[in-house]
């Protein structure tokens, strides 16, 4: 066997015995700023990734104000709650979201108890995640705004991180701040950015070269961009009627935006 | 980062406001037309990781998974094993983190120490150059002679200067004669006779060290391995790159070896490629060589054992940089 060869077969045998099986298949949704519509992003990537055919659960990872539950107008009988307290395993909280085609993980809003779980217990259930993940395609994994604990723990499973940002300085601030931890931690290899709500595509790249720039000048590295998704009044419309954007309003420049992330991350991962 | 955005007439009246402001080591992130004339947006940070102390430090370091994962991220073990050994920790449960650390390398990976069951089968060394093949057969022969047994000693490193030689002494000192061979039909000879001769202890063959990437060397030592119907037992210095220890094991793995002996724990101390090469290859371990010293012997690893290796102190500073000496 030649060099490169065995090297193709190391590769090859790494990739079979590890990485934990469920890494491959989590994308997590990060932004460091709250607000700047991660969790609308959350929801429409997992609808969009349904459409395509994609087995897909949405994890309400935001443990300290979980809210797609809220978002989406559904009321589950059982949620990540019920799974920290030790009253049902993580697969049988999982809920099924009939309009959208996708499951979803419920968090639970105002436990405030949940946001500081010790490591451990992290831990645990980012293994319980890991464990249920490898019953989907693609499972989509909404973070907490901020760089918590809870957060750096969490985003140690996913195989991609997109990170949402928009066009306000503090947005561009806080997920410099939240690469910036990924990166030098080395909580994630494939860090990706998502600009949202902007005025249009010219001003939605040139929010990611503010934010790229900050990258290769501060940290040496040039997180590539996922996709840029139109300020769109759509959104705020079906967050207010409760429904997913790809059920109320699928013929929308937001809806075609996210449907078109979906598209490039199936092609890529 | 701090991030602000300076709006004057011209572009050098802008630059200006930026210096003032931010100071000469501010980056220009992007610049655009505006209303009032030419907008700047700069931003500052420093280089050094976040100084909130980043992830590890908000961990609390009593937390038994934290501390395995410290201690095996400092061994330089792949991320994704890592990983993979927390998690089968955690399966178990057990209160300390070594422990813990033991449960998850017994979920892991296999053991099979060299003095666990009678070699039915000639054991014989290999690996690369400079491996510690000659100390480790010396190693083995004196614990046999301890244990009572007569083992049969014989080398096939025969073209190396002082290969024979330093074998020579250690096996004089034991009171044995060393055989050698300089082709596989002798070798096979010399084990046969071994046989007809009723003997008691193990056969022990020390080989050369071959280049595993050389196809006449592999062919070589398959056509010794096989003359003698010996079991292969890869011998890999731990400190080695990562993943030219994992080459390195498959190639000896297909060669036919299923146990992997450590070696250099006395002046290496980091493990990571040796958890990685085991992994990859599917060896088990079986024993670990600390030292040169042929009178320290060779410890029989199990799980436990190995957790003892990997994390031989339990204080945090252990944990946060490197593993302390090996005992």
């Amino acid at each position: 066997m030649t060099i490169p060869a065995m090297m193709t077969e190391a590769v090859k045998s790494a990739a079979a015995t590890g990485p934990s099986p469920g890494r491959s298949n989590i994308l997590a949704v990060a932004s460091g700023k709250g607000g700047v519509g991660k969790t609308w992003f959350s929801i429409s990537l997992a609808h969009a990734l349904a459409k395509a055919g994609q087995r897909t659960l949405l994890f309400d990872g935001d443990l300290g104000l979980a809210n797609i539950d809220v978002q989406l107008g559904v009321t589950p009988h059982r949620d990540l709650g019920s799974v920290i307290a030790g009253q049902t395993t993580m697969a049988q909280a999982v809920s099924h979201f009939d309009e959208g085609g996708f499951d979803i993980l419920a968090g639970r809003s105002g436990s405030g108890n949940l946001a500081t779980l010790a490591p451990s217990r992290l831990i645990a259930l980012r293994s319980e995640l890991t464990a249920v993940a490898q019953g989907y395609d693609r499972v989509v994994l909404d973070l907490g705004a901020g760089i918590e604990r809870a957060v750096r723990v969490l985003v140690g499973r996913a195989r991609t991180c997109l990170v949402v940002a928009t066009d306000e300085p503090t947005s561009i601030t806080d997920a410099y701040a939240f690469i910036k931890v990924a990166a030098l931690d080395r909580l994630v290899d494939d860090i990706r950015i998502v600009v949202n709500m902007a005025g249009g595509a010219r001003d939605g790249e040139r929010t990611y070269a503010t934010l790229r720039k900050a990258c290769r000048e501060f940290l040496k590295i040039e997180p590539p961009l996922a996709g840029i998704i139109r300020r769109d009044d759509h959104v705020k419309d079906c967050i207010r009627h409760q429904c997913s954007l790809l059920t109320r309003h699928p013929n929308t420049d937001a809806a075609h935006d996210v449907e078109a992330i979906a598209t490039l991350l199936a092609a890529s991962l | 980062m701090r991030l602000r955005t300076f709006t004057a007439k011209t572009m050098p009246e802008a630059m200006a406001l930026v210096r003032d402001q931010l100071g000469g080591d501010a980056v220009i992130l992007s610049t655009a037309r505006s209303a009032g004339g030419i907008s700047v947006t700069a931003a500052l940070d420093h280089a050094e990781p976040a100084d909130d102390g980043g992830a590890e430090a908000m961990l609390q370091q009593d937390d038994p998974f934290e501390t395995i994962q410290e201690t095996l991220v400092a061994h330089g073990t792949p991320a994704p094993l890592v990983e993979r050994l927390i998690g089968a920790a955690l399966e178990h449960g057990a209160d300390d983190a070594r422990g813990a650390l033991a449960d998850g390398l017994d979920a892991a990976f296999s053991f099979a120490p060299l003095a666990d069951r009678p070699a039915k089968r000639p054991l014989m060394l290999v690996g690369p150059p400079g491996a510690g093949k000659t100390v480790s057969i010396a190693k083995l022969a004196t614990r046999a002679v301890l244990a009572g047994q007569k083992p049969t000693v014989i080398s096939t490193d025969t073209v190396r200067a002082g290969g024979i030689a330093q074998l020579e002494s250690f096996i004089c000192m034991l009171d044995l004669e060393l055989y050698r061979a300089d082709g596989a039909s002798q070798l096979a000879r010399l084990v046969a006779d071994a046989g007809a001769a009723g003997a008691d202890g193990p056969v022990l063959i020390d080989s050369a060290g071959i280049n595993p990437y050389s196809a006449s060397d592999r062919s070589e030592l398959a056509g010794f391995l096989v003359a003698a119907g010996a079991e292969p037992v890869l011998v890999l210095p731990a400190g080695g790159d990562i993943f030219d220890s994992i080459e390195i094991a498959h190639a000896f793995a297909s060669l036919g070896a299923t146990r992997l002996l450590t070696t250099r724990l006395d002046m290496v101390h980091r493990l990571g490629s040796q958890l990685a090469a085991a992994d990859a290859a599917r060896l088990s371990f079986c024993d670990a060589s600390l030292a040169p010293d042929i009178a320290k012997g060779l410890i029989p690893l199990n799980a436990a054992a190995l957790a003892r290796l990997l994390m031989p102190e339990m204080t945090p500073a252990v944990a946060q940089t490197t593993p302390e000496r090996v005992r």
